[in-house]
């Protein structure tokens, strides 16, 4: 577990779980952003010091996501983030200061360039739903499995509306991928009347023992169903450090 | 200046023509004025009119600043060029300095610096010395930001020649590399206007220098005869597995390929990009368009990644395929119902799967 204790827009300390090696780290983690604060309205970007011991003080573009504290739809989208100079840097977009306090949720692996190394192919294993299909179904996904993390990139043919469905909880049981990450995610729900709204509809779940939960905030506006989708990295617990 | 022993004039000093007489210790010396007996080229010219620029500098700065150089001179000792350890003056310290700080860019600093930051070795991972490749990789990360990369090179001539650590010259400042690797293939051909040939023995000098500083102190050697593989795996040179924006072939005028820059890294295959398409016509759901064919990413695959409009900040998420291994097409498609709007934006790194 990483602990970032400054950065330059006038937030708390924050605990990212980390997977780290030359070329390739995995970052988890949820960041507080308070866009009232003097230090954030004057940063052109946000920035957070790594530790010194930190493997990778350069990376090429990778992403975060902004889920900000609008009402109904906590409306977010994503945003570059990348490492540069032993800082973890993230794209400022202020679309939804208005709200309040928002959260960047971090779900991603940073790489560098210049690799002239060979490739492996890459098996792209197929979690299996164990939910009745009417409720959850794949329409596409793809899961990568190390000995370190796990990649997780799904679009749902079918997943809950809230609308017909209610608020939730809901649980989607999986069968096929690891059990050992635990994870907060945003997963996209707009829908198709929402096209020509700013940002996109999220909801945040949890990813623990192969499992996920999440629900909707209310259900009186459309939320979920089909083509909902998620895309995120996840350090495996054996993987921690203190 | 050339300067001649002189014993017909015991206590003269003073000049009368191209002729200067001066006295040090108990020897007067007579001094003629000289030119540059070979042929000037451009690089000669503003070489030695830089040099000149700088010299007169050093009459120009006031007393109490030449008595900075003079006492970092002294507190120098020795001072180390490229061609050996010397001591110093002030006044060449001064032209030496401020020498390589106009090299790098840098103005003329009239003050002596509290300290000298020495240059220092270079670290790397492997390097090609071939006819068509002269490449550094894996070049560590500066740790200072001043700091560019400094490289000497001398080809001989014959293979009689050695020990040529006096006839390096110039080849490149650097202040950045591109993820660790150098190509000095384009400055070495600008600088030498020829080719390397296999076996023809190469001089290199490298350093991190800082370019504030302007010292030269520690330097990496390199002596060797080109060849076609590295120096340090011995495998013949290849390039780096990514697409950047001129080797896109994209005929469809409904949108354009503003910016594309993708890369796959180590194992497991992971692909970093960045891309921004713009498109007039709204509601595509599919870019597709050529490449290359000469393009350094052979390869057959795809990305499930995310796309933002760059107008709407919506999310969608994007089956981004590369089929360049023996096809030369790369295709977006948008895999949600929220079609691309008028610029898209895609980035971030995900794995590269395969598809057969």
């Amino acid at each position: 577990m990483l602990a970032l204790n400054f950065n330059n827009f006038g937030g708390g300390i924050v605990s990212l779980k980390d997977y780290q090696s030359k070329g390739l780290c995995v970052l988890n983690g949820k960041i507080i952003v308070d866009p009232s604060l003097p230090a954030y309205i004057t940063a052109n970007r946000l920035e957070l010091d790594l530790p010194s011991d930190f493997k990778m003080c350069k990376s090429a573009m990778s992403t975060a996501i902004l889920v900000s504290n609008a009402p109904l739809y906590r409306d977010g989208t994503i945003l570059h983030c990348w490492i540069e100079n032993n800082k973890l840097c993230i794209e400022k977009v202020t679309l939804w200061d208005s709200y309040g306090n928002y959260e960047i949720h971090i779900n991603s692996a940073f790489v560098t360039r210049g690799y002239r190394g060979g490739f492996s192919s890459i098996s792209n294993s197929r979690p299996s739903i164990i939910n009745p299909p009417d409720q959850f179904s794949f329409g596409s996904r793809v899961y990568l499995e190390t000995d370190d993390y796990v990649y997780f990139s799904a679009i749902f043919f079918s997943f809950p509306y809230n609308l017909n469905d209610g608020q939730g909880p809901f649980t989607m049981q999986l069968s096929g991928i690891a059990t050992d990450f635990n994870v907060e995610i945003p997963i996209i729900v707009t829908d198709y009347n929402s096209r020509f709204m700013t940002g996109s509809k999220l909801v945040v779940g949890t990813f623990e023992n192969g499992n996920l939960i999440f629900n909707y905030q209310q259900d009186t506006s459309p939320m979920g169903g089909g083509d909902a989708f998620f895309n995120f990295f996840a350090v495996r617990d054996k993987t921690n450090s203190i | 200046m050339k300067i001649l022993p002189s014993i017909a004039f015991n206590d003269f000093s003073g000049s009368a023509g191209n002729v200067t007489a001066r006295k040090v210790g108990d020897n007067t010396y007579l001094s003629t004025r000289t030119k540059h007996s070979k042929k000037k080229t451009t690089y000669q010219a503003t070489t030695r009119c830089q040099f000149a620029d700088t010299v007169r500098g050093y009459s120009k700065i006031t007393e109490e600043q030449r008595q900075g150089w003079i006492s970092l001179a002294k507190n120098l000792g020795t001072y180390h060029t490229s061609t050996g350890k010397n001591s110093i003056t002030g006044p060449n310290l001064f032209v030496a300095i401020n020498s390589y700080r106009k090299i790098c860019g840098k103005p003329q600093t009239a003050v002596a610096p509290t300290e000298l930051k020495p240059s220092g070795y270079v670290k790397f991972d492997d390097f090609w010395l071939s006819p068509e490749h002269i490449v550094f990789t894996g070049l560590e990360e500066k740790e200072n930001p001043n700091e560019v990369l400094y490289i000497e090179m001398y080809p001989t001539q014959s293979p009689a020649e050695s020990r040529c650590w006096d006839k390096t010259v110039l080849v490149a400042i650097c202040p950045t590399t591109d993820w660790g690797d150098i190509d000095l293939t384009s400055a070495f051909l600008e600088k030498f206007g020829a080719p390397l040939t296999i076996g023809q023995k190469v001089f290199i000098k490298i350093c991190w220098l800082d370019s504030e500083c302007g010292y030269i102190r520690n330097y990496s050697l390199i002596a060797m005869a080109a060849r076609e593989t590295s120096i340090e795996r011995n495998v013949p040179y290849f390039p780096r597995a990514k697409i950047t924006t001129d080797q896109i072939n994209n005929n469809n005028e409904a949108y354009l390929i503003d910016h594309y820059d993708v890369e796959l890294s180590s194992w497991p295959k992971i692909n970093s990009n960045e891309i921004v398409i713009s498109h007039e016509a709204a509601n595509l759901s599919l870019f597709e368009f050529g490449v290359d064919v000469q393009t350094n990413l052979k390869d057959s695959g795809f990305t499930l990644q995310f796309a933002r409009d760059a107008n709407s900040y919506h999310i969608c998420l994007t089956e981004c395929n590369i089929q360049t291994k023996y096809d030369s097409r790369i295709s977006f498609h948008n895999r949600t119902f929220h079609t691309f709007l008028e610029r898209t934006e895609f980035f971030g790194t995900y794995p590269f799967f395969y598809t057969f």
